[in-house]
């Protein structure tokens, strides 16, 4: 690549024209590629098959190629190359234009620092990476120390001692209700607090002190677990929507009012059931093959799922 | 195991029924309105009280794999948002994927919603770092951003206008799938005095519900559940809404999956001895 | 040398550390400025790490399938997916700046609208990422069946516990009387409880694991020799 092209690699501009990959066969491609791509992971349901790490893989390598571009023209080139190249050309008295705050020869720092970083990958001088690292890790421990004391420790200790264990209503008058609340949760802290401590031996009082510190536990755990139920059955109503939608002949009413009035969305043609019946036919096929390759021998249950 | 739930329960019965449950009843979907309880309602009276024309920053701190809970959620706040005529921000702590997506989710709702680019939001680009990346804002905006995520100067954008630091909004919106709250906390709300709401998937809610007592978050809004008393309260019924019916059956689902999981495990338990 | 590579870094992190710490109490234009820089420079030492992490990835895949190691297609398939990936973003950034030359309003851009990148996005990371986690859809009901179990006093509490949270955050609960206030009461009270007392000692526990680092104890992040 010539040095004009990475001179414009850095210039900044406007939206380009629509381009083939906005155009209707990029939007049919993809939309069987995310429905196929999307039942290929699903079929991890039945076991870790080489159909599901496939798409796994193709995930993997190209989030990380995607990453890549998004961290150089979000970030590594407005924040810091082209501000350094900009303060750099001041200094020797070549401004490429107005100076702009961001502008400043200390961003040498950063980028020596980030310069050590990559020498990870050259194992003579790895060690430099230890430099920035330090850098990084002693930074956050300073910045954080005091603001944890305060938000996680000062902040609900504040809030106990300010409302102590008496609420009042709107009118000003003594509210049962909101008083055992206060009452409840500042017995709930201290009791769960007594139950991690495992310096001292738990019989007697502290005993049942901590077996109320069990109980709060485990309504709390009690409750996450309910609230992780609806976290995992929202996504799955989600892609299964999806599914559905494109199990479809046409788009649905809703994707053609929320696209762009010059680019309507591509009919789906039931891309779900046909790319169903390819990928169950696949993995079927693979099953078969495998046995094949295991000398006929009927394999003893399925392999263990790796999750749930 | 028990030699019943052995036969019966293979994950292959389960993963059958819920897989049926979940596509029937979207083949015979019924929106169902969810009221706003007080904690949801914490952020839509915060955004409620803003005078119009304020700056509001939404961090959109999720990707792809949030996208069921969150994206409901995002867009009854950002509708929200414009029929209250405030400037949103969207900018992102969470990971690169994250803008791509909050662009899609801006872009969509203010189509629907008629509002301007530039002019009644802005989209700025996904900050690594976190506490970090709150403490660089805090203390000059441009620092981070010194363009938009179209890669347009923030002079050239009226939303914008009168913005320098993170504490010149009005109001901080976290939606996240990921701990980018501890870091609004942190750096947000302990060291800059932010007002800060928070919307994140159910699996974190329950993780930050001290701060509602405390007022270190307005008020909260957990998963889906959380979205659509959102849409309720703007009267704006959408995913979420459409969602519910669905949830409520697979929880049911769930709660008949325990009991009979329970009941198989004692029977299995009680005729064992009996064999014995 | 081994002050280059021990002590050095040790005192990189002793001194940002303990500078930083200071730096809260001091309310003085120089101080905020020095968080200003020190931020500035996490935040792109952060992306840097982001790009190690994609350089660590791509090295091992690499490894792996130069040995042929077990599985190795799967790593050449990943390699392939990110080599592709890159070079369209490449491609696009060239395109454009060629463009750009003699249209001004045209974008310098890898992933930018219209790029094949945006494409890969929406076809590809989009879906699959959803996917990914909605599969612990399937996964968390074979658990609920499968090791969800009334075995004590303390295992039935968060049995009920979950089952009226679960209830609660439906419109179904709405119909059942008491619980939805069951359900809020749980989730402001005992709930919170707990959980702010676990944020005391993970609060506590980092606090503890941040002096460590700032006093050169905790040298984890150093590595091996």
């Amino acid at each position: 690549m010539n040095l004009s092209v990475l001179t414009m690699l850095a210039q900044e501009g406007a939206t380009p024209p629509p381009s083939v990959w906005q155009g209707h066969t990029a939007a049919v491609i993809g939309l069987w590629l995310a429905v196929g791509f999307t039942l290929a992971i699903y079929t991890f349901l039945y076991k870790d098959n080489p159909i599901f790490k496939f798409a796994e893989h193709v995930f993997v390598g190209a989030s990380n190629g995607y990453l890549l571009w998004q961290a150089w023209h979000q970030t590594v080139k407005p924040n810091l190359v082209m501000p350094l190249w900009h303060a750099l050309r001041a200094a020797v008295h070549h401004p490429a234009g107005p100076p702009q705050p961001n502008e400043t020869l200390w961003l040498i720092v950063p980028a020596v620092l980030c310069l050590f970083l990559f020498l990870r990958f050259i194992p003579k001088a790895a060690w430099l990476s230890r430099w920035s690292f330090a850098f990084y890790v002693g930074a956050s421990a300073g910045n954080m120390i005091p603001l944890q004391v305060v938000a996680y420790i000062f902040k609900p200790m504040d809030f106990h001692l300010r409302y102590g264990i008496v609420a009042h209503d709107a009118d000003g008058h003594f509210a049962w209700l909101g008083s055992f609340n206060l009452l409840a949760t500042l017995v709930g802290v201290i009791a769960v607090l007594i139950y991690f401590v495992f310096s001292i031996e738990h019989k007697g009082p502290v005993k049942a002190v901590a077996r109320t510190g069990v109980i709060f536990l485990m309504i709390g755990f009690g409750a996450s677990f309910g609230y992780t139920v609806m976290a995992r059955q929202s996504l799955l109503i989600g892609k299964v929507q999806n599914l559905i939608d494109n199990a479809r002949s046409e788009a649905t009413e809703d994707a053609k009012s929320n696209a762009p009035p010059d680019n309507p969305p591509p009919n789906p043609h039931h891309a779900t059931l046909w790319l169903l019946v390819a990928i169950i036919a696949a993995v079927v096929a693979l099953e078969m093959a495998k046995k094949g390759r295991e000398g006929g021998e009927v394999p003893q249950g399925a392999a263990p799922p790796q999750t749930g | 195991m028990s030699p019943e739930l052995k036969k019966l329960g293979p994950r292959w019965v389960v993963f059958g029924i819920l897989g049926l449950v979940v596509t029937v009843s979207l083949l015979f979907k019924r929106s169902t309105e969810f009221p706003g309880t007080p904690v949801v309602k914490g952020v839509y009276d915060a955004v409620e009280e803003l005078p119009e024309g304020s700056p509001i920053l939404i961090s959109s701190d999720f990707d792809p794999g949030s996208e069921a809970e969150l994206v409901p959620m995002m867009k009854a706040i950002l509708a929200h948002c414009w029929r209250r005529h405030l400037r949103v921000i969207v900018m992102s702590l969470q990971s690169p994927n994250a803008m791509p997506l909050a662009q899609g989710i801006v872009e969509e709702a203010a189509r629907d919603n008629g509002a301007k680019e530039d002019e009644d939001y802005a989209l700025m680009n996904y900050k690594p770092g976190n506490l970090a990346a709150v403490l660089a804002i805090g203390q000059d905006w441009a620092s981070q951003f010194p363009e938009s995520y179209k890669h347009r100067k923030l002079a050239d954008i009226p939303a914008m206008k009168g913005i320098t630091r993170l504490g010149d909004f009005k109001y901080v919106l976290c939606i996240t799938a990921t701990t980018s709250v501890d870091s609004w906390l942190l750096g947000g709300v302990t060291k800059y005095g932010i007002k800060l709401g928070l919307g994140c998937t159910a699996v974190m809610a329950t993780d930050y519900y001290p701060l509602l007592d405390t007022k270190q978050i307005t008020g909260l809004l957990g998963g889906l559940a959380g979205a659509a008393q959102y849409e309720s309260l703007v009267k704006l019924p959408g995913k979420a809404t459409d969602g519910m019916p669905t949830q409520s059956l697979i929880h049911v689902t769930i709660i008949l999956f325990i009991v009979a999981g329970n009941i198989l495990h004692f029977a299995g338990k009680r005729r064992k001895p009996e064999a014995a | 040398m081994l002050h280059l590579k021990r002590t050095v870094p040790l005192a990189i992190a002793f001194l940002s550390g303990i500078l930083l710490l200071i730096q809260y109490f001091v309310p003085h234009p120089w101080s905020a400025k020095f968080l200003q820089y020190t931020s500035d420079w996490q935040v792109t030492l952060a992306y840097a790490a982001l790009l190690l992490g994609v350089g660590s990835l791509v090295q091992s895949h690499v490894t792996k399938a130069r040995r042929k190691a077990p599985g190795w297609g799967f790593s050449a398939v990943a390699l392939a997916a990110f080599g592709i990936t890159v070079a369209m973003g490449m491609w696009w950034s060239v395109h454009t700046a060629w463009q750009s030359r003699t249209d001004a309003s045209i974008v310098t851009t890898g992933s930018g609208e219209g790029s094949p990148l945006s494409w890969v996005y929406n076809s590809l990371l989009f879906p699959m990422g959803g996917a990914m986690f909605s599969i612990l859809g399937f996964f968390i009901a074979s658990a609920a069946f499968r090791a969800f179990r009334v075995k004590s006093p303390e295992a039935t509490l968060l049995l009920l516990s979950a089952i009226v949270v679960m209830l609660g955050q439906v419109p179904l609960g709405a119909h059942l009387p008491g619980i939805p206030q069951l359900s809020a009461w749980l989730l402001s009270v005992p709930t919170t409880a707990a959980k702010r007392a676990i944020g005391f000692g993970v609060a506590l526990g980092s606090i503890a694991t941040a002096l460590r680092v700032i006093f050169g104890i905790e040298r984890a992040y150093l590595g091996g020799e």
